[in-house]
């Protein structure tokens, strides 16, 4: 392997861990809130591709419609999700794994549903014609698209780094994630904000199956396929972490990467399995879990 | 520990059930003769078997969900491990195995042992991580058959033509109405050795940790290792039901460790009301009898799944159990009234 090929595989690795993080960040900062995985998450991804196809392709809209559009009507849908689900069933009392139950009726639905309304076949999904093209340094070239998609992650990332330390808002919601009794107490209206952070998550998640269409497969089977991996990523950073997120997701991206350069696919995704459970002997809470989950 | 006030420990021979139990089994035995009046006996004891091993299944998971309060997520796992180690055993160890007894030990040990491991690895991790690591885990075990790195598993086609002679060497299994007969008598044999494992000490624990993990850990008890033994009798339960599944269909896939069979372990038992090991078993007879209606009207099954499960949750969170006694209630209420107004 050349210096040239090993950088080129460098940045497949973090173009895949963009999309891994995009993905895994929504999930860790509602589990942080709200104590359940939303198991939908997956879904609303599919649904940002799909949603993609239908503006880019039957209404001849541009990519940069398309993006706006994921994201907004993923938050709506998402949003709903929370206040019609989990809202109630957490104000009736119920235990957290109604609430993941719930989610996973939810994804299988949803998924029956892209099926009934896209069909099965796996499709093709365009880059925009403004990022078509390769981008040169030196001896390594590379997709301008898969460059601007890394760009757009850390994008997000930064713009949630911000929310968190510099907003009124952000600190609001580390207050509930932290303590959510003590918060409302203080007059924090905690389920508007757990929706609200749901719905972003959601959205972002369209977004990042927007941004995927392109790169990975779009088909029916995308979701959960995916979104295993994305739990090996939030395990393996530690759940709730949001660092933990960008960190596993930067060396679980670089190990599918190499593992499907240097052996095959079936390989990597094997191997990112073992690191998991090698993360879960040597330290059960993953790279960056604090263990508050932890009875 | 002696107690004698604990109502699980001792179960009451009571007239009135043994005489249920006696009219349970009396009909399930008679069932085939029954089918066999029939035009279609064959599809019908075919599917009945089908609710049967699908019930020990949902029993196995009760152990873990329902008394453990475990969410695993992998049931799955445990289901084609105990499919793959009979068809391993009979058809690619070039053994030559006839019976079925050696695949059945087989699959109840490498069940107990991958129980053994995700245990392991599910005792260290939260509530909610359980369900992830869980999920993860079979994931990775059925990305292994697939691989098939040591060339055992015969990769993406599976394997077929799995042999079903005999049990015991004089027990003749092949058609399926005496196969009937063998899982109903593994069905019966599975509860009554579930009912007592959760009616012993170990049992009481069992229940404790699902109510109360901290308190539990105050007592004295290691929370993980009862954690890591509910996963390894009900992994070696699901293998046997696996095995049943692998002797009855007379091959394997390794469709078999998807995680939508994970899922279906889960809608059992909580149809079922979970906690209650029979409930499951209906709540697995139920579904089947759905799957049966529906799979001809409709090709997509998963939406039903996750229909029912939405529905599920919001309007039946405790399973059918509930409904049953509150429809005794009210009979009973109706007897009542006459003879004496209600009070309070």
């Amino acid at each position: 392997m050349t210096f040239a090929t090993f950088l080129v595989q460098v940045l497949n690795g973090l173009t895949i861990a963009a999309i891994y993080i995009l993905l895994a960040s929504g999930l860790t900062i509602v589990f942080g809130l709200q104590g359940i995985v939303n198991c939908a998450h997956g879904f609303f991804y599919m649904l940002g591709a799909y949603l993609t196809l239908t503006v880019v392709g039957k209404l001849g809209l541009s990519f940069w419609v398309a993006l706006p559009v994921a994201f907004l009507a993923n938050f709506l849908l998402g949003a709903a999700l929370e206040i019609a689900g989990i809202r109630k069933l957490t104000s009736w009392g119920r235990e957290f794994t109604h609430n993941l139950i719930l989610t996973l009726g939810f994804a299988l639905v949803g998924q029956e549903a892209v099926k009934l309304i896209w069909g099965t076949i796996p499709q093709l999904m365009n880059v925009p014609s403004s990022l078509t093209g390769m981008a040169t340094f030196g001896p390594v070239s590379y997709p301008k698209y898969w460059l601007f998609v890394i760009a757009f992650t850390g994008l997000v990332m930064l713009a949630l780094y911000l929310f968190f330390t510099r907003t009124g808002l952000g600190i609001l919601v580390r207050s509930i994630a932290l303590n959510s009794e003590v918060s409302q107490s203080l007059g924090t209206n905690a389920p508007r904000i757990n929706t609200l952070i749901f719905g972003v998550g959601t959205g972002v998640a369209g977004m990042a199956g927007v941004l995927a269409g392109p790169i990975l497969s779009v088909d029916p089977n995308m979701a959960f396929e995916l979104l295993i991996i994305i739990f090996v990523v939030i395990i393996f950073g530690g759940l709730g972490s949001l660092v933990g997120v960008v960190v596993s997701g930067i060396i679980i991206g670089l190990i599918i990467a190499f593992g499907t350069a240097l052996v095959t696919g079936m390989f990597a995704k094997i191997l990112a399995f073992a690191v998991m459970i090698a993360i879960l002997i040597v330290k059960p809470l993953g790279l960056f879990g604090r263990g508050a989950q932890l009875e | 520990m002696e107690d004698t006030t604990n109502n699980y420990s001792s179960p009451e021979i009571d007239r009135g059930k043994m005489v249920k139990w006696i009219l349970i089994l009396g009909v399930l035995s008679l069932l085939p003769a029954f089918f066999q009046a029939t035009p279609f006996a064959d599809y019908l004891a075919y599917t009945v078997v089908r609710m049967m091993i699908l019930g020990i299944y949902a029993m196995s998971y009760d152990l873990l969900f329902g008394f453990t309060g475990i969410f695993s997520y992998g049931h799955a796992t445990f289901w084609g491990c105990g499919a793959y180690a009979v068809a391993i055993l009979t058809v690619r160890s070039g053994l030559q195995v006839q019976d079925a007894l050696p695949g059945v030990l087989a699959a109840l040990i490498a069940g107990a042992g991958l129980g053994l491991a995700m245990g392991f690895l599910c005792s260290r991790v939260g509530q909610v991580a359980v369900f992830l690591v869980s999920f993860a885990f079979t994931e990775s075990i059925q990305l292994l058959v697939i691989s098939d790195p040591l060339k055992i598993t015969n990769a993406e086609d599976g394997i077929s033509g799995i042999p079903r002679e005999t049990l015991f060497g004089f027990l003749d299994i092949k058609s399926e109405i005496h196969f009937y007969y063998l899982t109903l008598a593994v069905l019966v044999l599975s509860y009554l050795v579930l009912r007592r494992i959760t009616a012993s000490s170990m049992g009481d624990v069992f229940l404790a940790i699902r109510e109360n993990p901290v308190r539990v850990r105050f007592l004295g008890y290691s929370i993980r290792r009862y954690r890591v033994a509910a996963f390894m009798i009900s992994g070696a339960f699901a293998s046997l039901a696996g095995a049943l599944t692998a002797l009855h269909e007379r091959a394997v896939a390794p469709e078999m460790f998807n995680w939508f069979h994970s899922g279906d372990a889960v809608l059992f038992t909580v149809l079922g009301s979970p906690g209650t090991l029979l409930g499951p078993v209906l709540g697995a007879a139920i579904v089947v009898i759905f799957q049966e209606i529906l799979s001809d009207l409709f090709r997509n099954w998963m939406i039903f799944l996750g229909l029912s499960y939405i529905l599920l949750i919001f309007f039946l969170p405790k399973g059918i159990f509930p409904l049953f006694e509150k429809l005794q209630d009210r009979l009973r209420k109706k007897e009542n009234t006459p003879a004496k107004p209600q009070k309070a």
